[in-house]
């Protein structure tokens, strides 16, 4: 199979994918018991009916139910997700104005992630010793402790403590800090886990005797050879960094008070705001789908090995 | 023969002093100028006639002006109608603009602009079910006419949502537009304007320098002191304690009990409280379930529980005991007779279930009567529920345990919670409601038309006498008669064991001693931060 088609194949399947998400989306929410209306207006307990069916009407919701579905995947083919029912505004706008920031704390916290699992995997695979087990300790305290705490504590010693970081007002790199610490924590734990596992095996491999003996010192078998091997697993593991990722946002954005896809996400499911909530569901299905395809065109890049087999 | 209710401005100026609850402080004290920053909740839409939602209001209640202003006492002074008439039969309600007002974008606010306002407040949300028939607008007088009385409209009228927009931004901009809102969006003709919006994040106010017509409530006259507000928004409680208590903010919002104590002993700090206007904390209690019906039955449940104790347990202070259906908050229609009609009585409450022929107990201690269980189930909305309520709720249940009752309590979100209420699955369901206005709330509690889901009575309440108290109340234009008639339903409400109040709650906030001059409004928030000044 050429990498053209199998991408074709690829992409395929991921449409597929998305659909069923969206149609189960919609399933979902034609068995909640909750009158939109009601939602859209909230507790102001004033509604008449004549407002009722005029909103009825506006979100097409006075249709068959065969009629609904028909024009939900119709708006979303055209790239419409509808209107908040909350917001009041287009779920397009409302993920494209929040999506930035969250992007921003992602990237950020992977980088930061990232290269602390890398020197952490690095410096302590492949042999028992006390910096590895107090790593190890560290890796297990980063993945054991809720996010929503270590943003407390970081806020309660960083900010209310000592105001290095401030919590209030919007003060670039600083108000950057204390977020993507929290949320680089935690993905670090597991990230570093599953690296230093994956060095273990390629420091004991062939190779890395054989680079050994051509007088290649041990930093530069760890950097040059073993730590490509360490990369894979971590790329393996990405479709679950992303889930992480976007969970720990949730938690970090609430926390810090920032604008984001996490913050909108769980006013959206708190409040029942439908169409944000599927507009979501389908954004962060697409993402998936597309990272998915993304990793298996890495490997070949990243493993020589992989390049030209046939799949 | 029409009653004029009118009031210079110079006079309304003299009598607001005494008027006024607020720390008076002489005029020469005020300093101008600083930043105030606040720690507070998101408004989820910035256009005031789609976002009804406290957050909103309070976030822009000085951006936009409204034609009456409210004292937290109950009395109206002028704002943007310097007067303002009702006529005899309550149906026609006459304001007269005052002149030399401009929206933030330098257009005119006249006559014609309070028209387009409330048309659309009468086109897009049908008058929140105020009888409107025609809004006018004739030179300098706006006209509106009911169909039928409806007393609270004032009221209504004074509450932050019906502050006045530019027309220009109506015109030139979209819902979705108003709702994102933001500089050159957000137009009123408020003492502060909008010069920054980041949703999610914070929104930031500036003074507005041309402005020059408070209402005659207000301290001063001319600009604001504050040359800013900047307004953060932190969700999480413990966030913005921490940020008021570090200095990085002047006022925090939304203060849980726990916190109180600290904050009291922190000599920077000053805890800014007051009683939430509206309904307590109480249980709704669902008469249409056979067991319910029984008036026995409500009462035991009323005096089975020793709530006051729990109050002072579980809210610290943050609470106070409440006897009756309209809250400490509203002065004017409190009534404070009730407190104390009835106490802890844990052998009454038995006894009173016996008479009522619930005295079988089965093995698990849970009374039965011909089959059936003594067995309570209870809904609430998350959005009504905190720590605090979730924690009183198991004292609830243990107390009523005790009596031989089983108790258990439902926190929904609020949509399932409404499908639940139509389908009448609930026996008891506990939340407050906040308005200055007592007659709106009983009146939508309590009257016997009043069904879920166009309003609120979930306890299916259906007594004549109520209901004459509450249709004269909600018919008067005049307060004195509206609150006589709240007074009056109270009694009633408790004479039938109709609502079991629990906790009359506290608007509490921490701030600053720096922050000067806070005054709390009819609806429960800080009225305006027009007067508001930091010592520099």
């Amino acid at each position: 199979m050429t990498i053209a088609r199998e991408l074709f194949v690829r992409i395929l399947a991921g449409a597929a994918v998305l659909w069923a998400a969206a149609s189960l989306a919609f399933v979902v929410l034609q068995m909640l018991p909750s009158d939109p209306v009601q939602v859209i207006y909230g507790a102001d307990s004033t509604v008449t009916q004549e407002m009722r069916d005029r909103i009825r009407a506006e979100y097409g919701l006075d249709r068959p139910i065969w009629e609904q579905y028909g024009q939900f995947v119709g708006r979303i083919l055209q790239g419409d997700l509808g209107t908040s029912y909350q917001q009041r505004r287009s779920v397009v706008s409302i993920i494209g104005s929040e999506l930035g920031s969250t992007v921003t704390l992602a990237v950020l916290a992977t980088i930061f992630a990232l290269t602390l699992a890398t020197i952490a995997s690095v410096t302590t695979a492949g042999k028992q010793s006390r910096a590895r087990s107090l790593m190890s300790a560290f890796e297990l305290l980063a993945i054991s402790t809720p996010a929503f705490w270590i943003g407390l504590l970081l806020l309660t010693f960083l900010s209310f403590q000592w105001p290095i970081f401030p919590v209030m007002g919007d003060d670039s790199w600083r108000s950057l800090v204390l977020p993507v610490t929290t949320l680089g924590l935690a993905i670090f734990g597991t990230l570093s886990q599953v690296m230093r596992a994956e060095m273990d095996i390629a420091l004991e491999q062939p190779f890395a005797l054989t680079a050994r003996t051509r007088g290649l010192s041990e930093w530069s078998v760890r950097w040059r050879h073993a730590l490509r091997h360490a990369l894979i697993p971590g790329l393996t593991i990405s479709a679950e960094m992303f889930g992480a990722l976007l969970a720990g946002a949730i938690i970090t954005e609430r926390v810090f008070g920032r604008p984001g896809l996490g913050r909108i996400t769980l006013q959206a499911v708190t409040n029942q705001d439908i169409p944000v909530v599927v507009g979501v569901v389908l954004f962060v299905a697409t993402v998936f789908v597309i990272t998915n395809i993304a990793v298996d065109l890495l490997y070949r890049l990243i493993d020589p090995r992989l390049r030209g087999a046939a799949a | 023969m029409r009653r004029t209710i009118f009031s210079t401005l110079s006079l309304a100026l003299s009598a607001s002093v005494f008027a006024f609850g607020g720390p008076a402080f002489a005029q020469s004290e005020a300093q101008s100028g600083g930043v105030l920053r606040i720690a507070t909740y998101e408004p989820l839409c910035l256009d005031q006639n789609e976002g009804s939602s406290r957050n909103t209001q309070t976030a822009l209640q000085d951006v936009y002006d409204r034609l009456v202003y409210k004292t937290q006492e109950g009395e109206y002074f002028p704002w943007l109608a310097s007067e303002w008439s009702i006529s005899e039969d309550g149906l026609t309600y006459t304001f007269t603009i005052r002149d030399g007002v401009v929206f933030h974008d330098g257009t005119t606010l006249d006559a014609e602009a309070v028209r387009i306002n409330l048309q659309r407040w009468v086109d897009d949300r049908s008058a929140n079910g105020v009888p409107v028939t025609s809004v006018t607008a004739d030179g300098n007088v706006v006209t509106i006419t009911l169909s039928e009385p409806h007393g609270p409209l004032l009221h209504d009228l004074s509450e932050p949502v019906q502050g006045i927009v530019a027309p220009s931004s109506i015109e030139a901009f979209s819902k979705e537009e108003r709702c994102a809102g933001g500089p050159d969006i957000t137009i009123g003709s408020g003492p502060f304007k909008v010069v920054g919006r980041t949703q999610g994040q914070d929104l930031i106010l500036e003074r507005f320098e041309d402005y020059n017509w408070p209402s005659a409530a207000a301290q001063h006259t001319g600009p604001a002191y504050l040359e800013r507000i900047e307004m953060r928004f932190l969700t999480e409680d413990s966030v913005r304690v921490g940020a008021v208590e570090s200095g990085q903010a002047d006022i925090a919002a939304g203060i849980p009990a726990i916190s109180v104590a600290a904050i009291e002993g922190n000599s920077n700090l000053q805890l800014i409280r007051t009683e939430q206007p509206g309904i307590p904390w109480s249980m709704w209690v669902n008469q249409s379930k056979p067991a319910l019906a029984d008036q026995s039955v409500r009462e035991a449940i009323r005096i089975g529980v020793d709530y006051s104790s729990l109050v002072n347990a579980v809210f610290l202070g943050t609470s106070s005991p409440a006897y009756s259906a309209i809250t400490p908050g509203i002065p004017a229609a409190y009534d404070a007779g009730q407190e104390g009609r009835w106490s802890f009585d844990a052998e009454a409450a038995k006894a009173l279930l016996d008479k009522a022929g619930w005295s079988e107990i089965g093995a698990d201690g849970i009374r039965v009567k011909d089959g059936e269980r003594l067995s309570l189930k209870a809904v609430t909305a998350t959005n009504w529920n905190n720590q605090q309520r979730e924690l009183f709720a198991q004292g609830i249940q243990a107390g009523l345990q005790a009596i031989g009752i089983e108790y258990s309590r439902e926190v929904l979100d609020f949509a399932t919670v409404d499908a639940r209420m139509k389908a009448n699955e609930y026996d008891l369901v506990d939340t407050s409601q906040s308005s200055g206005d007592g007659a709106t709330l009983l009146f939508g509690a309590f009257q016997s038309t009043s069904l879920w889901p166009a309003n609120t009575n979930w306890g299916f309440v259906d007594d004549a006498a109520l209901d004459d108290a509450l249709n004269t109340a909600v018919a008067s234009a005049d307060p004195t008669v509206q609150n006589e008639q709240v007074k009056i339903a109270q009694k009633i409400i408790n004479d039938g064991a109709y609502l079991i109040p629990i906790a009359n709650p506290q608007v509490i906030l921490a701030a600053s001693t720096k922050v000067k001059g806070t005054v709390f409004s009819s609806s429960g928030q800080i009225g305006t931060f027009y007067d508001v000044w930091l010592e520099q």
